[in-house]
């Protein structure tokens, strides 16, 4: 949990059952990143310039 | 595996003992190590998977009563424990059962679970809280919140 940013002093006043909550949400979210990064590398392995421009310009939109 | 508003949330239960309404705050994770260490019985007992008010009332009595204050946010108070085990089963059966409700509604394996995803144990905790905390000088409650 300290690797998904929060600070220790947070989390020991929480319950065991909040600290799980708080535990799957951070595993849900980093396979999310995961995916995605998986995803963006399968994107970049495959070198097509034109692809990889409209997703750079996907995400840097504001 | 679907995560539940309320199990984010800060919960508290009401429990009228003799007249009195005690509310109930749950075991937070500072309390574990604070108690395991306090108790060495208590790290026995979750490797077990002993951890029912039975098995703690009958092989832990001293503990099953701080486990009672720390449920009510009274960690280290050394009246509360003490009329916490002068409490009928049945009345501290109440306590803890709020208390489980509040803090670990699926029981401890969950969490047991957790810690040793992470490589931790409640063995490894207690030995860290020994070092950490003596069982001598248990904080008083006003120190932790």
């Amino acid at each position: 949990l300290i690797g998904a940013g929060y600070r220790e002093s947070e989390l020991w006043p929480l319950t065991p059952r909040q600290l799980i909550a708080r535990l799957r949400l951070a595993r849900r979210r980093r396979r999310h990143e995961l995916a995605a990064a998986l995803s963006l590398n399968a994107l970049a392995a495959r070198g097509e310039a034109k692809e990889l421009k409209r997703q750079l310009k996907k995400l840097q939109r504001d | 595996v679907s995560v539940s508003l309320l199990d984010l949330a800060p919960l508290k239960r009401t429990v009228r003992l003799r007249g009195v309404d005690v509310d109930v705050v749950g075991i937070a994770a500072q309390d574990i190590p604070y108690l395991v260490g306090r108790f060495s019985v208590l790290g026995r007992l979750a490797a077990e998977g002993r951890f029912g008010l039975d098995e703690l009332a009958a092989a832990a009595p001293e503990a099953l009563a701080a486990i009672l204050a720390c449920g009510i946010g009274a960690r280290g108070d050394e009246a509360v424990e003490a009329r916490a085990k002068e409490l009928k089963l049945g009345e501290q059966a109440a306590l803890f059962a709020a208390i489980v409700e509040v803090s670990l509604p699926d029981g401890p394996g969950p969490f047991l679970d957790a810690l040793r995803k992470l490589g931790l144990s409640l063995q490894a905790i207690m030995s860290e809280a020994v070092t950490a905390a003596p069982p001598s000088t248990p904080s008083p409650p006003s120190s932790t919140n």
